[in-house]
C-alpha cells in the first residue's frame, strides 16, 4: 500500500430512498426516532442509523442490513400517501471505506469535490463524481465512505487498487 | 577532472561530494548532484549538442531553464521520455540521454546536407512543394526527416502516474522573490495556499544571480521564507512542478515531475483556485544577428546562471551583446567567476554610467552591434560594427552572451484570456485587463528590479487573500541593492546586407528574418498568419525567447507599433507534458467504465465469450463448448429456447420506480399508447418517441399499485430515458407530482424461457400460481421463488413462454445456481446475447440500433397500432403526423429471405434497385441463421416494403449482389400463441 | 472544465452535469392548436446567439436538479442572473 490508507469494500447496508415533502418525511422518520439533517448534503445520525440529505425533497436512510425489515416496517404507514416515495435500494449501491491518515489523498485522485474540512464538514454527505462515475461520498471517522452503483463496484475496486498499488 | 575542466573549484549550488555518472550521445561523463544535464555538459566544455530542426545546423545550449530553444534530448532506458529541454533535465546517477533530431550524432549528422540546400527551403516550403497530389503522401517522410524524438518504445515506469484534484484559496505560481512574498502574505492570513515552482529548489531568478537582501545573500531570505511556508499547515508547496495550463473557471494544471511519494513517477494536479498570483518571472530574449545560432551564443542570464548556480564557466572569453543595462550585472558575475569579458557591444548610443561601473576596465562599444558570429561548430569571434553602419572588426571570443531585454512570462495570464498591452518603456508585452481572478506579480508584471518584485508580490498575495475575506497584513520586506537599472532600447534584429545571412528569430524552428520578410511579401503578414506560414513560435519552446523579435520584425517591416501587431495565442502546455501524466491511474482496464451483474463472474468462469453490451455492461455473448464454433454455439443456445428451456441474465435492463398522483399523466405523455387504463398487477408494452417523432425507447411498464409503477427500459437507453423523464417533470411540467427512483441495480433477474419454462419454475418451488389463467402474459406477481422473495414478470423478448424472476441483487448468484441445478434434468442451459439476437429476429421484434435507426417511425415498423388515437397528445404525435403528411415513399420493415437459403448477409448492407450501383432503396437491418426455419433469415427496411411482398430485391455487397425475396417480418409463431402459453 | 453553481450543492465541476441545451419555451399544452410551421419552429429553431445564453444543465452526478445558468458563448464565462460575471 503506497498510501497510509485502508480500503475495504463493505457488506450491504439497509438503504431506503425517500422522496417527499420534508414535513411528511420527518413525520415518518419520527417513528424511528430519527430526524432530518439541518443542512443540504449533510447527515443526521442516531446510533448506527443515518439520514443523508442528498437533494431537494430527497433523503437516503441508512442502517445495518440486519435492520432492513424493521426499517421498512417502521416506515410504512398504510396506505402511504401518493406524494411520498419510499424505495428500498440496499442492493443498488456498493460501499467502500477509505480510512487512515492519507484517506484524503486517495479521495483527491477519485473525486473533484473539495473535501477540505472547512467545506465538507464532519457530517458531510453528498452525491458527486468519483472516477467519472456518480458517487455518494460520506465523511466518516478518519476517512470517507464512497458508494457507487452496485454494477460499477468491481470497476471502482479495480480503480482504487490502482491508485494505491505500488 | 571529475566535475569538468570548466568547473570552478568552489561556489555554486552543486554538491561536489556527490558525483554522478551519466552518458550523453553514448559518451560517459561525470557531474554533481544539483547539476542539470546542460550544466554538467558545459562543465566538460561540450559545445555542439544538437542539430537544428529544418537545416540540421550545429547548435549548442542557449538557455538555462524552460526557455531553452535549441537543445532537446531524449532520455533512454527506464526514464524514457522524448523532447526534454536539456536545461530542465536534472542530473541523476546513470542518466542516459541523446540529442534528438540528428543521426547518428550531432557531430556527424547525415541530414546536415539540408543546410547547403537552405535556399530551397524557404518559408512555406512544405505548403508550396508538397501540394500535389496530396500532402498526406509526403507527410510521413517529412516527419521522419524533420521530426523530433521518437515515442518511447518501452514501458518506462518504475512507479505509476497519478492525477489528482485540488482546491485552494490562493494559487501562487513561481517561488521566486515575488512568488515567495505573495505566498507569505497570503499564507499568514490563514488562506489555503498552494505554491508551485518549476525548479527543484525555491528562489527563481535569485538562484542564478549574486543578489543580496539586507546586505546578506538573497538566498538566505529565500531559505527563511521557505521554512516559514513549510511550517504552515494551510500552505502546500510543490517543487519541480510546472503550472502548464490555465483553463476556464480558474482551473489550472500542474505536473509535478518528482513527487515526494516514491511510488509516483509524475503527478498532475487539477487545481481550482479562488485567486491566482502568477509570479513566473521573465524570460530573456535573444538578439538577432547573422549566425546567432552558433554553439557558444548564449543568453546572458543563462551564462550568469551557469557560473553562479553551477560554478560552470560557459567559455573562456566572452563578448556581451546587449540593448539594456541588466546584462552588465550578468557580465560582472561571469568575470567574478573567471570568464574574461573581451568587450561589451551595446546597441544603445549612450550607456548609463552605473552600468559601465560594474565592469571596470572592460571596453564598452556604445552604439555598436554584432553583425555576425564567427566560427562554424563553435563561436570563434564576433564581427562588430557601429549600429549606423560601417566596416566590421572581429573580436576573438569563444562565447557570445546576448541580452535583447526581458519579456514578462505572461503565458498563463494570456491562457486565462487576460489581455496584453505593449509597454514602450520596457519594450515588452505586459499583463493588461484580466479575464479571470488572476494577477501577475513581480517580473511577470514588468517589475524587473528585486525590491519592486518583492513589494509587488507581497501586495498581490495580500490582496488575493483579502478579496476572499481573509485578514492579511503587509509584510516587512528586506531591502535590496539598487542594480544597474534596465534602460532598454529595443533592437528586434540587426539589419543585414548579405541576402544569404541567416539571422534566426526562432532558433528551434529555423525561422530567419528573411523568412518573415518573405511571408509579409507573400501576404502572410498578420502575426497569426506569419506564425503558420513560417512555423515561428511553434514547437516545444513555443517561441519563449524569440517570439517578441518576430513581432518586432513584422512591426518594423510594416511600420506599425507592436501593440497593433499583437501576439500569437499562448497555448498550453507551457512545457512538454507526458501523456502518462495526463492519464494518471486511468489506463488499461479502467480506461472506460465497465458494469457487472451479480453473475458476470460466474459467466466468465463458465468460459462465456463476454461482450460489452449497451451502457457498458459486460454480458455473455455465447457459451462455447469445447471444440464448438461460434455458429454451433449460437444455434444450440437458440434451439434450447425454442425446443426446451434456457435461462439468461436480464439484469442490465433499465428499471425505474415511478410514484405520484400524476404518474398516469406522465406515462400517457411519454408513451404513444394508453397507460391510464392499466390495472394493478399488469404491464403493458409501450413505445416512447422524442418530440421529433423518432423512437427513443421501448419497454414494459407495470402498475404496482395506486399511483405506483415500475418501468423497464432497454439496457442502452436507460440513462437517456431517465433524463427524458426528469426533464419533462422538472423543466416542462414542474407542477406535476411524480417522483422517480432508479432501481436498475436493486433488482437483478434471471429469465427462464422456453416451452418447458413453467416446469422449471415449478421445480424451483414457488407460491405463485403459474397457471396461464392465474398468471397471464404481461402480468406481474410478487411471491417466493426457490425461497427468495421475488417479483416475477411474464414478458417475452424471445417469443417463447418466459418468466423473468427479479430478486434483490444480493440473491441472484444463489438463485442462478439453483436454476442451473434444478433445470439440469430439463436440459436447461444459459444463453448469451447472440442467441437472444437470433430469437428476436425470428420473431421480428424491433431492436434499437438495428431497425430503430433514428429515421424509422412506428408506422414504418408496422406498429401503427401502438399510436393511440384516443389520446389528444403524446410526445412525438405531432411530428410523426406532420412528417407522414408530407413524404410519399417511406422505408418499411420487411422480412428478407435470400434465394440461397445458406447465405447470410452483412447487417447494414444496402438494398439497391436491381443490385445496381445506384442510390439505395433500403438496407438489411439484421441477418441471422434461423433455427426454426433452418435457413438464413433477415429483416430490412425497404422503400414501400409492405406493398412489395413476394418481390425480388437485391442486397448489394462489395463484390457481389445477393438476391432475396420480400416476406412478412416474422419467421416464427406469427400469432404469438407460444409467448402467451 | 466549467464550475457550475448548483442551488442545492454549491459550486461543482462541469463533469457532474449533463448539458441540457438552451432554455426553450415550455412545451405547449396542446400541440394540435399550433400550426405546422409554429410547431416545427418550436422543435427545431432555438436561438443560437453570440453572447449570453440561458441554458439548462442536469445535475445527474449530484442532487438531480435541473440548473439554469447564463453562459456567454463567446467567453465561455458563466454570468450571474443580472448578467455580471460571477466572481
Amino acid at each position: 500500500m503506497s498510501y497510509a490508507v485502508t480500503i475495504r469494500r463493505q457488506d450491504l447496508s439497509a438503504l431506503v430512498d425517500m422522496r417527499g415533502e420534508a414535513r411528511q418525511i420527518a413525520a415518518l422518520l419520527a417513528g424511528l426516532d430519527l430526524a432530518l439533517p439541518d443542512a443540504p448534503n449533510t447527515a443526521a445520525e442516531a446510533g448506527d442509523r443515518a439520514v443523508y440529505w442528498l437533494g431537494p425533497e430527497h433523503w437516503l436512510l441508512r442502517a445495518p442490513i440486519a435492520e432492513e425489515d424493521a426499517l421498512l416496517a417502521g416506515l410504512h404507514k398504510d396506505p402511504l400517501p401518493p406524494e411520498i416515495s419510499l424505495v428500498l435500494v440496499s442492493d443498488a449501491y456498493a460501499f467502500f471505506e477509505i480510512s487512515g491518515a492519507e484517506a484524503a489523498e486517495v479521495m483527491a485522485v477519485a473525486s473533484p469535490l473539495d473535501l477540505h474540512a472547512s467545506v465538507f464538514p464532519a457530517k458531510g454527505s453528498a452525491f458527486t463524481e468519483a472516477f467519472g462515475l456518480k458517487a455518494l461520498v460520506v465523511r466518516r471517522g478518519d476517512g470517507f465512505e464512497l458508494a457507487v452503483d452496485r454494477s460499477l463496484g468491481d470497476m471502482t475496486e479495480d480503480y482504487l487498487n490502482r491508485v494505491v498499488a505500488f | 577532472m571529475t566535475g569538468g575542466k570548466f568547473r570552478n573549484a568552489a561556489g555554486g549550488r552543486v554538491d561536489r561530494g556527490r558525483p554522478l555518472r551519466f552518458r550523453f550521445n553514448g559518451r560517459a561523463y561525470q557531474g554533481f548532484e544539483g547539476d542539470t544535464l546542460a550544466s554538467a555538459l558545459l562543465a566538460h566544455g561540450a559545445r555542439l549538442t544538437a542539430r537544428s530542426f529544418k537545416y540540421h545546423r550545429p547548435r549548442g545550449i542557449v538557455g538555462a531553464g524552460v526557455e531553452e530553444p535549441s537543445c532537446f534530448v531524449e532520455l533512454m532506458g527506464a526514464e524514457a521520455a522524448g523532447n526534454q529541454p536539456i536545461t530542465t533535465v536534472r542530473l541523476r546517477e546513470g542518466l542516459d540521454a541523446r540529442s534528438v533530431n540528428c543521426w547518428p550524432s550531432p557531430g556527424f549528422d547525415l541530414l546536415s546536407v539540408n543546410q547547403f540546400v537552405a535556399r530551397m527551403l524557404p518559408a512555406g516550403f512544405y505548403y508550396k512543394t508538397f501540394m500535389w497530389p496530396d500532402w498526406h503522401l509526403f507527410e510521413p517522410h517529412i516527419r521522419r526527416a524533420a521530426g523530433l524524438a521518437a515515442a518511447p518504445q518501452s514501458d518506462p515506469r518504475k512507479g505509476r502516474y497519478e492525477t489528482r484534484h485540488s482546491h485552494c484559496d490562493v494559487l501562487v505560481v513561481g517561488a521566486g522573490p515575488a512568488g515567495l512574498a505573495a505566498a507569505l502574505a497570503a499564507g499568514r492570513s490563514g488562506a489555503r495556499v498552494l505554491l508551485a515552482d518549476d525548479g527543484p529548489e525555491p528562489g527563481g531568478s535569485l538562484l542564478g544571480r549574486s543578489s543580496t537582501l539586507d546586505g546578506v545573500p538573497a538566498l538566505d531570505w529565500v531559505a527563511r521564507a521557505t521554512a516559514e511556508l513549510d511550517s504552515m499547515a494551510n500552505v502546500t508547496r510543490l517543487s519541480d512542478a510546472v503550472v502548464w495550463a490555465y483553463r476556464e473557471a480558474n482551473l489550472l494544471l500542474i505536473t509535478e515531475r518528482a513527487p515526494a511519494a516514491a511510488h509516483v513517477v509524475q503527478r498532475t494536479w487539477r487545481v481550482r483556485a479562488g485567486r491566482v498570483v502568477i509570479a513566473t518571472g521573465a524570460i530573456e530574449r535573444s538578439l538577432v544577428f547573422a549566425d546567432n545560432d552558433r554553439p557558444g551564443v548564449m543568453l546572458a542570464s543563462a551564462a550568469q546562471t551557469y557560473v553562479n548556480r553551477y560554478a560552470v564557466r560557459p567559455g573562456h572569453s566572452a563578448v556581451l551583446f546587449t540593448n539594456n543595462s541588466s546584462a552588465y550585472a550578468a557580465a560582472a558575475d561571469l568575470r567574478a567567476g573567471g570568464v574574461e569579458i573581451a568587450a561589451v557591444v551595446d546597441s544603445r548610443e549612450t550607456v548609463p554610467e552605473e552600468a559601465k561601473a560594474l565592469l571596470p576596465g572592460v571596453e564598452v562599444l556604445e552604439g555598436h552591434v554584432i553583425e555576425r558570429a564567427r566560427g562554424a561548430r563553435s563561436v570563434a569571434g564576433a564581427d562588430v560594427r557601429p549600429r549606423a553602419g560601417g566596416l566590421p572588426r572581429t573580436i576573438a571570443c569563444d562565447l557570445i552572451c546576448m541580452s535583447g531585454g526581458w519579456s514578462p512570462t505572461v503565458h498563463l495570464f494570456s491562457q486565462s484570456r487576460g489581455r496584453l498591452r505593449f509597454d514602450e518603456t520596457i519594450a515588452a508585452f505586459v499583463p493588461g485587463e484580466a479575464a479571470q481572478p488572476a494577477v501577475c506579480a513581480g517580473a511577470a508584471a514588468g517589475s524587473f528590479d528585486l525590491s519592486g518584485a518583492l513589494a509587488d508580490g507581497a501586495e498581490k498575495g495580500l490582496r488575493a487573500a483579502q478579496d476572499l475575506g481573509f485578514e492579511a497584513r503587509p509584510l516587512d520586506l528586506p531591502a535590496a541593492d539598487s542594480g544597474p537599472g534596465y534602460a532598454i532600447e529595443a533592437l528586434w534584429h540587426v539589419p543585414q546586407d548579405s541576402p544569404s545571412a541567416k539571422a534566426f528569430l526562432d532558433i528551434q524552428h529555423d525561422v530567419t528574418v528573411s523568412d518573415i520578410q518573405l511571408a509579409i511579401r507573400e501576404g502572410f503578414g498578420a502575426v497569426e498568419h506569419a506564425k503558420r506560414y513560417t512555423t515561428a513560435g511553434m514547437g516545444i519552446d513555443q517561441g519563449k525567447t524569440g517570439n517578441i523579435n518576430v513581432i518586432g520584425t513584422i512591426a518594423a517591416q510594416q511600420g506599425l507599433p507592436l501593440q497593433a501587431v499583437g501576439t500569437t495565442t499562448f497555448r498550453s502546455p507551457y512545457v512538454p507534458v507526458d501523456f502518462g501524466a495526463l492519464a494518471g491511474a486511468r489506463e488499461e482496464t479502467v480506461v472506460l467504465p465497465y458494469r457487472h451483474t451479480p453473475v458476470t463472474e460466474w459467466n466468465k468462469r463458465q468460459g462465456a465469450v463476454m461482450y460489452e453490451a449497451g451502457a457498458r455492461w459486460r454480458r455473455p455473448g455465447y457459451y462455447p463448448l469445447p471444440d464448438e464454433g461460434f455458429q454451433e454455439s449460437v444455434n444450440r443456445e437458440a434451439l434450447a429456447v425454442r425446443r426446451g428451456v434456457a435461462v439468461y441474465d436480464g439484469s442490465p435492463l433499465g428499471k425505474f420506480e415511478i410514484k405520484g398522483r400524476d404518474a398516469p399523466k406522465l406515462l400517457d405523455l411519454l408513451y404513444t399508447n394508453l397507460f391510464a387504463s392499466l390495472k394493478a398487477g399488469n404491464g403493458r408494452y409501450g413505445l416512447m418517441l422524442s418530440d421529433d417523432g423518432l423512437i427513443l425507447d421501448d419497454g414494459v411498464t407495470f402498475k404496482l399499485g395506486e399511483h405506483h409503477y415500475l418501468m423497464s427500459t432497454s439496457t442502452a437507453h436507460a440513462e437517456e430515458v431517465y433524463r427524458h423523464m426528469e426533464h419533462l417533470l422538472r423543466v416542462e411540467r414542474p407542477d406535476w407530482q411524480v417522483r422517480i427512483t432508479p432501481v436498475t441495480s436493486q433488482w437483478a433477474n434471471a429469465t427462464v424461457c422456453g416451452p418447458r419454462a413453467r416446469e422449471v419454475m415449478e421445480a424451483l418451488g414457488t407460491d405463485i400460481d403459474l397457471a396461464p389463467e392465474a398468471f397471464p402474459f404481461m402480468a406481474l406477481r410478487d411471491g417466493r421463488v426457490a425461497d427468495f422473495a421475488a417479483r416475477v414478470c411474464r414478458v417475452s423478448f424471445t417469443g417463447e413462454l418466459s418468466f423473468e424472476i427479479n430478486v434483490k441483487s444480493r440473491h441472484l448468484a444463489a438463485l442462478w445456481q439453483r436454476i442451473m441445478a434444478v433445470g439440469e434434468p430439463f436440459g436447461l442451459i444459459p444463453i448469451g446475447s447472440e442467441a437472444n439476437h437470433v430469437l428476436r429476429v425470428e420473431k421480428g421484434f424491433l431492436s434499437l440500433g438495428h431497425e430503430v435507426d433514428g429515421t424509422a417511425d412506428p408506422y414504418d415498423l408496422g406498429m401503427g397500432w401502438i399510436m393511440s388515437k384516443k389520446k389528444d397528445d403524446y410526445i412525438g404525435k405531432r411530428a410523426v403526423a406532420i412528417r407522414r403528411s408530407r413524404e410519399a415513399a417511406r422505408r418499411e420493415l420487411v422480412g428478407l429471405l435470400t434465394e440461397d437459403p445458406g447465405r447470410l448477409v452483412t447487417e447494414g448492407a444496402p438494398l439497391t434497385p436491381g443490385g445496381r450501383r445506384e442510390a439505395s432503396e433500403g438496407f438489411v437491418s439484421a441477418s441471422v441463421w434461423s433455427v426454426v426455419q433452418n435457413r438464413s433469415v433477415a429483416l430490412g427496411l425497404l422503400a414501400d416494403g409492405r406493398q412489395r411482398m413476394g418481390e425480388r430485391v437485391h442486397v448489394r455487397l462489395k463484390d457481389e449482389v445477393v438476391p432475396a425475396k420480400v416476406v412478412a417480418p416474422c419467421f416464427h409463431d406469427p400469432d404469438g400463441k407460444l409467448l402467451r402459453s | 472544465m466549467l464550475k457550475i453553481t448548483c442551488p442545492f450543492c454549491g459550486p461543482r465541476n462541469e463533469s457532474e452535469f449533463v448539458h441540457g441545451g438552451p432554455e426553450k419555451p415550455r412545451r405547449p399544452e396542446d400541440p394540435a392548436a399550433l400550426s405546422d410551421t409554429d410547431w416545427i419552429d418550436h422543435l427545431t429553431v432555438p436561438d443560437n446567439p453570440m453572447g449570453p445564453v440561458r441554458e439548462k444543465w442536469w445535475h445527474l452526478r449530484g442532487c438531480g436538479q435541473w440548473v439554469t445558468i447564463t453562459r456567454d458563448t463567446v467567453s465561455h464565462d458563466i454570468l450571474d442572473e443580472d448578467g455580471h460575471d460571477r466572481r
